[in-house]
């Protein structure tokens, strides 16, 4: 009992340990371009749906004859498309829907393949195949085509269906990738240990092992952000996406296909995918500083 | 009536192979094993790595599924856990091998000793804290250590952490897996030290499993020897100590090492002595399949794996 007092010394001198948010802030403060990014991504969504709740989207997608292809000038700061509808106010709204679909997306994905990646790698055997073959079932459809399909099924779609269609396409990554980790994590000792400790199963799974999947679980779903922020601006470019009157990333972009605008009209196409680069890597950056806060070893600050 | 009683315990894997991963056989971890420990004793369960000394101590506390067999516990039948009562899981508490992947790298000190009262005792934030706080004093580690992290601290100190959490809910029998053959060899004698004083104090039944003689012999009133599966050789301390029968245990004891230097050569000569002995009658003491056979009572407390007479 000697060396216990020795130790109760030694341990006042050290300082408590930081908490989750803590280690994280110090992260993004230490790592100036995540700050950097950060803060820009933050302005980029408050403007954006700050002004977007100003504007009036009937009203901007309503086609003007009078003023089709105007420069940037006071009345339209970006100018007009070939319908004479302001740009500027179709970026907003464009990037406020491609910003909703993102987040929707990867939050419902999220929730989906956690859900179902930890149930089928926690339990293992039986679960674990059939959870499997399901999901097997899901990769081999062809999701270009399925949404090709449901666009021309649908004449009228709004926000929340595109979301759901790109949902239920999207959830078998991360499942699998939970589902892996899951796996490997349930044979460490510490969830033997809970289990002989009397906590159930579920209990195990969402509040033992989650956290130890955090890191992976915030760095995948950032990544998939940028992503699907990317896959809802291309299939909208392709024209799969949103009809004109909803405007989007990916429609104001789709209007380089017409040579003429791609050569002189730079002021239709260029804003948007300025933003659509600066909306990935600002994403991506913080994604980076994120994972390396949630690993110890990794960390800066 | 004995405390824990474990009469004929079968732990078989099957192994899965072939075109439709049908059940090719299995691998008999554990093949019959019987014992019985006495309430405040400790119980040793000695045998070298894949002799199911391990799958023994898990299988009592439901960590692997018996196959057959059947475990009491205070007489009470604890064959299938997860079907016995609260209460007496709570009474069956382990220390786990691996000081550093028993802890979660996630959870604070405070969360990983309060996990078992969070799941068998209502208490308040308060109530539970101070337990946690009581809790760390009795092993020996600073009130400060609860709102840190398990990589922040030493080999040692985690394991006691992983004691603190297994006795948090006052169990009466302990299954304690190799708790110091990943530690220091000079943590090694504080830790199994302070796991005698908790004993007294709480009046902990420990089933020991170790593969390490000395560690045995410093903490057990009583041993059982494992090979592939199967008892070779049971007894008091002494039995096994002093007079071991088994060819098998005869070359356990012979080799712990001898401090004195001066006994070098003696006790070489005696080893090969041994393992001559060993060697040659390897097929009398055990069968055709190289297993041990039924226990024989030698004494009214030792019983040896001796072949059948005639």
């Amino acid at each position: 009992m000697e060396m216990n007092k020795v130790e109760l010394v030694n341990d006042k001198e050290v300082a408590i340990s930081p908490s989750g948010w803590k280690i994280v802030g110090r992260e993004i403060v230490r790592d100036k371009l995540a700050l950097f990014s950060l803060i820009l991504l933050t302005v980029i969504i408050i403007l954006v749906y700050g002004v977007s709740f100003f504007l009036n989207q009937e009203e901007i997608v309503t086609v003007d004859l009078f003023s089709i292809h105007e420069p940037p000038s006071e009345t339209h700061i970006l100018g007009t498309d070939y319908g004479g509808r302001d740009v500027f106010g179709q970026l907003i709204i464009g990037t406020r829907n491609s910003l909703s679909i993102g987040i929707m997306v990867t939050v419902m994905t999220g929730v989906i393949g956690i859900i179902f990646g930890m149930v089928a790698g926690y339990f293992g055997g039986t679960t674990d195949n059939i959870l499997m073959r399901i999901l097997d079932f899901f990769q081999v459809l062809p999701f270009l085509m399925i949404v090709i399909v449901f666009v021309a099924i649908v004449p009228k779609y709004g926000i929340l269906s595109f979301s759901l269609i790109m949902t239920a396409f999207l959830w078998m990554g991360i499942a699998r990738l939970i589902r892996s980790k899951a796996l490997q994590e349930k044979e460490l000792d510490y969830v033997q240990a809970s289990k002989t400790l009397g906590t159930s199963d579920l209990k195990i799974m969402f509040t033992q092992v989650l956290p130890n999947l955090s890191s992976l679980i915030i760095v995948t779903m950032t990544l998939n952000l940028a992503a699907n922020i990317g896959l809802e601006s291309g299939l909208s470019f392709l024209g799969f996406g949103f009809p004109e009157s909803t405007p989007s990333l990916g429609t104001l972009v789709s209007y380089a296909r017409n040579p003429q605008t791609l050569e002189f009209r730079w002021w239709v196409w260029v804003p948007a995918s300025v933003l659509i680069l600066v909306l990935m890597l600002s994403i991506n950056n913080v994604g980076q500083a994120l994972k390396r806060a949630t690993d110890a070893r990794q960390r800066r600050g | 009536m004995s405390f824990l009683e474990v009469n004929d315990l079968k732990v078989h894997f099957p192994i899965r192979g072939g075109f439709f991963g049908g059940t090719q056989g299995y691998v008999k971890a554990v093949d019959g094993v019987s014992f019985s420990i006495e309430k405040g004793k400790t119980y040793g369960l000695v045998g070298e790595s894949g002799s199911g000394k391990t799958t023994t101590g898990r299988a009592i506390i439901g960590l692997n599924k018996i196959t057959s067999g059947k475990v009491l516990f205070d007489g009470q039948e604890i064959t299938d856990l997860h079907r016995a009562s609260k209460d007496i899981r709570r009474d069956i508490q382990m220390i786990f091998q691996d000081p550093y992947s028993s802890l979660n790298p996630k959870k604070r000190v405070s969360d990983i000793i309060a996990e078992p009262l969070r799941n068998y005792e209502k208490l308040t934030k308060g109530e539970e804290q101070k337990r946690v706080q009581e809790l760390l004093e009795l092993v020996g580690l600073s009130p400060e250590s609860s709102l840190k992290y398990p990589h922040e601290f030493s080999g040692g100190q985690r394991q006691r952490i992983g004691i603190a959490r297994a006795i948090a809910l006052k169990p009466k029998l302990i299954i304690a897996d190799e708790p110091v053959s990943a530690l220091d060899v000079s943590v090694q004698a504080q830790v199994l030290n302070f796991m005698q004083d908790i004993q007294k104090e709480l009046g902990l039944t420990y089933l020991f499993i170790s593969h390490d003689l000395g560690v045995i012999k410093h903490m057990c009133d009583e041993i059982g020897i494992m090979y592939k599966g199967r008892y070779v050789e049971s007894g008091t301390k002494e039995d096994i100590f002093n007079n071991p029968q088994h060819i098998y245990t005869k070359r356990l004891v012979a080799a712990i090492p001898d401090i004195n230097p001066r006994n070098r050569s003696q006790h070489l000569q005696f080893r090969q002595e041994v393992k001559k002995e060993y060697e040659q009658a390897f097929n009398k003491y055990f069968d055709s399949e190289g297993l041990a056979y039924q226990l024989q009572p030698v004494s009214n407390t030792h019983l040896v794996a001796l072949p059948e007479k005639g």
